[in-house]
């Protein structure tokens, strides 16, 4: 009798928590967010010139004594265009004041969006953990403010044909005090290429090798020259081309979640209590660049003593926490705090992140039922026709956190012009829905709608996307289950037909946005938009100038257009609230994405003073 | 005694066996492994695979099932998929908070139940006894987070402005760090944790107290001219504990493993989150060490409290 007495309250447990697994939660309780698949990056906007080439890197210790001159203007390496963007800091504004010995100190306490996963940022695509190794690992390029690739780790560039010639940066050391080597540069790459998913597929194909040529010089040939090369040495989306240590690069091989934060960067890895919080340090002999500090580009400053991430699940603890000062930055606030965020503008600062992230659908093309024949296209192009994209952005809150977007780039991006399609964008038409259904043959079939309750930046589609499908005759049933079920439900495909989500990191650059990928989840290889896309992506990765690339990305964006695979509904920015105090929190001139608290620091003297080490 | 502990221990061998088994078929029943999630919504189905064989989750289920309880007998409690810690560090490392939590909401609520409980019976269907009876059924119906959100905004953000908040709103602070500072982070939580257990312990000691105050021997004492607290405290509520202690053993083991909601609101690291977050994302691993921990939470528990009925009622004898 007695196990039966102790077990009946262990099952009751185990089933509870298992209930918690196959059911929805809004509630206090609700599990922390997932991360989503790509977050948000900078905003964009057009710039007339590319950056003018940088200039060898002036060594600055972390702390200099006396304050220092700002670096001249670049001079040798040109830059590559990549996206030609924006939110850049007006050069008149720029802080020339940033090695000020006065900045430095005190702990700044930060809550990530979500619960970070792992640190790994070349193996995971999750934004949260990616924004965290922002802090401690440096890649040989950065992006700046306005979308040029700058030198970070590397010094300087030199290409010749195919061959790119590196120089690293003076006194770049490991955080254990060793030498960064060409070894350790030859080995981060390797490992990059084995796992990066956008750019390596092309890059792997004209790859030809890599040379060390002596402790702070290597090689890197191509079968040709590409752009692609230092796009994806320096892209800030996905899965990061960060340097590691050679040991660390071979002792997790492709799929091995890294463990040893042995890296370059201005602060150092101190401590991960997955759940509950990070530390970093600041990495004392860190030599920063000396650049203007331009998003991730130029002189980086670890301005406090100590980084403390802090997890809070819950949204209405986190606001409590920000406003009693328990902590000073939330990323990602739910606009349903927007209001309150305002009323308290004397204690917080309140930032929208533009232009955030792009709610969508994606069908399931591996059904027949929406697959590439004439009629799963005509079912698909009767789907976004009866799309009311404005009544599904409206599930997202005050009307000054999102805006409709008819591109399938991000709008305020150079891209987004370029992928546009007012016509077919918003239709509205339950008519001209009709029309396609009943030229497509659909006979009521179900069309099974994925709702993943517990991700508040999705769910909000899903309901809405039903009612508009039913209004036309369209079988439209929700599924409702955790973002874990979703993602489970994609390996049955028999099992869907439409995949709620949204995108924005991977919505900057052609190659990486899902939009034209071809695969057996995309437009498949024998589908006739496949074909067109393969090719145009081929010509993309040749295209020798930015006019080229953006002839090409029209081309790919009309063929997606016309071929739905997925509809967008618009953009959605994210809420940021932290301590008025903090300063220069915009300096880097992309406060968006994921937190980067390189140069912000502490205008009040008492909160520099506290060194918590 | 001793064979008694013995032999109880040994019943927990089996307990937990059963308790593991269920889990991790259970779990494999569930939608969803973390495979698909490691894998996202862009890989092939062939990168899929390749998780799923990484991860061992190709093998047969018996398969599965022998290496994990190999692993287990040895004690090993395997990797996180998703962080790649060792599960018995990341357990280990929650268990703290979540003690603390666990002893300072059960102080909460023994402090103040029982002498309510005790006070409900000695003044029974007066207006005392009906007040603490309605307070115990509104202690009962308050949803935990509800609770939490007020007290975090009387406390936190109302009392004395936002720059003087009397008490922390979230966090914790490990008692080694600073002990001022655990005490505060941890009186709003156990108070509206505690409110349940204060009405469950309250309810309980009152009807147990109420039983005893008939009995003989209680009138006996009254006639014998005992003072009135003595008759209460030694009399009735001794001889009323057995069923007190039942379910402030019951309510120990709950609120160790189940106080997800008050860890969530308040931001406190402890096993209740680290079971959510391992569902929210299929760490298998991880959702298997708590469930046989939890197991054996209950099971100690239920242990110890039986060792206790020896102690208060000398007629039980093992």
């Amino acid at each position: 009798m007695r196990p039966l007495k102790i077990l009946a309250p262990v099952v009751g447990i185990v089933i509870g928590l298992l209930a918690v697994a196959c059911s929805s939660s809004e509630t206090a309780a609700q599990p922390a967010q997932p991360a989503p698949a790509q977050q948000p990056e900078p905003v964009a906007a057009p710039a007339q010139q590319p950056q003018q080439p940088m200039a060898p890197a002036q060594p600055a210790p972390a702390r200099p004594a006396a304050p220092a001159e700002m670096a001249p203007a670049p001079a040798q390496t040109v830059a590559e265009p990549i996206i030609p963007v924006a939110r850049m800091v007006p050069a008149s504004d720029a802080d020339t004041n940033i090695f000020s010995e006065d900045r430095f100190g005190g702990t700044l306490i930060w809550v990530p969006q979500g619960s970070v996963g792992n640190l790994d940022s070349m193996t995971s695509g999750s934004a949260i953990g990616r924004g965290v190794s922002w802090h401690f690992w440096e890649s040989l390029a950065q992006w700046d403010a306005q979308g040029f690739i700058n030198p970070d780790m590397a010094d300087s560039w030199e290409v010749d044909g195919g061959t790119y010639t590196f120089t690293l940066r003076d006194d770049l050391i490991w955080h254990d005090g060793t030498q960064v080597l060409p070894e350790d540069i030859g080995a981060s790459i390797d490992r990059f290429r084995q796992q990066d998913k956008s750019f390596s597929p092309i890059l792997n194909k004209i790859w030809q090798g890599f040379e060390s040529v002596d402790d702070k010089t290597f090689k890197i040939t191509l079968s040709e020259p590409s752009a692609l090369l230092m796009t994806a040495l320096g892209y800030v989306g996905g899965t990061q081309p960060n340097i590691m240590p050679m040991e660390t690069a071979n002792k997790y091989p492709t799929g091995e979640l890294i463990q040893d934060f042995v890296a370059s960067g201005p602060y150092e890895f101190v401590s991960w209590d997955p759940g509950n919080e990070i530390i970093l340090d600041r990495f004392e002999d860190y030599v920063p660049r000396r650049e203007e500090p331009s998003y991730r580009a130029g002189a980086k400053l670890a301005y406090f003593d100590r980084l403390h991430m802090k997890e809070i699940p819950d949204q209405e603890t986190r606001i409590a926490a920000v406003l009693t000062g328990t902590v000073d930055f939330l990323d990602v606030v739910s606009s349903d705090f927007y209001e309150e965020a305002l009323n308290n503008v004397d204690q917080v600062s309140v930032h929208i992140g533009i232009p955030g992230a792009q709610p969508d659908i994606a069908f399931n093309t591996q059904v027949p039922l929406l697959g590439f024949s004439d009629s799963g296209k005509k079912l698909r192009q009767a789907i976004q026709a009866a799309v009311n994209a404005e009544d599904i952005m409206k599930g997202y809150g005050d009307s000054r956190l999102w805006q409709l977007c008819p591109s399938l780039q991000m709008c305020g991006t150079p891209w987004a012009e370029h992928t546009d399609n007012e016509a077919l964008y918003n239709q509205n038409d339950p008519e001209k829905a009709k029309q396609l259904l009943a030229e497509s043959g659909y006979n009521d079939e179900p069309i099974i709608i994925l709702d993943p309750t517990d991700f508040p930046t999705i769910h909000p589609i899903a309901p809405v996307l039903q009612g508009q499908l039913s209004a036309v005759g369209i079988n439209a049933q929700i599924k409702a289950t955790d973002w874990a079920g979703q993602l489970a439900a994609l390996r049955s495909p028999e099992s869907w037909h439409i995949f709620t989500n949204w995108n924005s990191s991977n919505l900057y650059h052609p190659l990486v946005a899902t939009h034209y990928r071809v695969g057996e989840t995309t437009y498949t290889e024998d589908s006739a938009t496949g074909q067109t896309m393969t090719m145009l992506r081929d010509e993309f990765a040749a295209a020798a100038t930015l006019e080229e690339q953006f002839a090409v990305t029209r081309k790919m964006a009309d063929a997606a257009w016309a071929d739905p695979r997925r509809i967008t509904f618009g953009q959605f920015f994210q809420l940021r609230i932290y301590d008025r105090d903090l300063q220069d929190v915009d300096i880097r001139g992309a406060p968006v994405g994921s937190p980067l608290f390189l140069n912000v620091w502490w205008g009040d003297s008492e909160r520099r003073a506290d060194d918590p080490r | 005694m001793l064979a008694y502990i013995i032999r109880r221990l040994l019943t927990t061998i089996p307990v937990l066996v059963v308790v593991g088994l269920f889990t991790f078929f259970l779990l494999r029943l569930t939608p969803g492994d973390p495979a698909a999630v490691i894998a996202g919504n862009e890989a092939t189905h062939e990168e899929y695979l390749e998780i799923r064989e990484r991860l061992g989750l190709d093998a047969p289920l018996y398969v599965q099932l022998g290496k994990w309880a190999g692993r287990i007998v040895q004690g090993d409690f395997g990797t996180s998929i998703r962080s790649g810690k060792p599960v018995f560090d990341l357990v280990r490392g929650r268990i703290g908070p979540s003690v603390s939590l666990t002893i300072a909401t059960e102080l909460v609520a023994v402090l103040v139940a029982i002498p309510l409980g005790v006070l409900a019976a000695w003044k029974a269907n007066s207006l005392i006894d009906r007040s603490v009876m309605v307070f115990a059924a509104v202690g009962f119906s308050v949803p935990i987070f509800w609770l939490g959100f007020i007290m975090i905004w009387v406390f936190g953000l109302w009392a004395f402005g936002l720059d003087n908040p009397i008490l922390p709103v979230a966090g914790y602070v490990k008692i080694g760090d600073d002990l001022w500072e655990y005490v505060r982070h941890l009186i709003l939580p156990a108070f509206s944790l505690g409110l349940v257990v204060i009405a469950l312990i309250a309810r309980m000691t009152r009807a147990s107290v109420l039983e005893v105050l008939k009995e003989d021997y209680v009138r006996t004492a009254r006639a014998k001219g005992i003072a009135e607290p003595a008759i209460l405290i030694r009399h009735a509520l001794r001889n009323a504990s057995l069923p007190i202690l039942t379910v402030v053993g019951l309510s120990l083991a709950g609120l160790l493993s189940g106080a997800v909601v008050t860890e969530s609101v308040f931001a406190i690291p402890g096993l209740g989150r680290l079971a959510v977050e391992a569902i929210a994302t299929r760490d298998y691993p991880i959702i298997q060490a708590m469930i046989i921990l939890i197991g054996g939470f209950y099971v100690f528990i239920n242990l110890a409290v039986d060792i206790l009925y020896a102690f208060l009622d000398p007629r039980i004898r093992y």
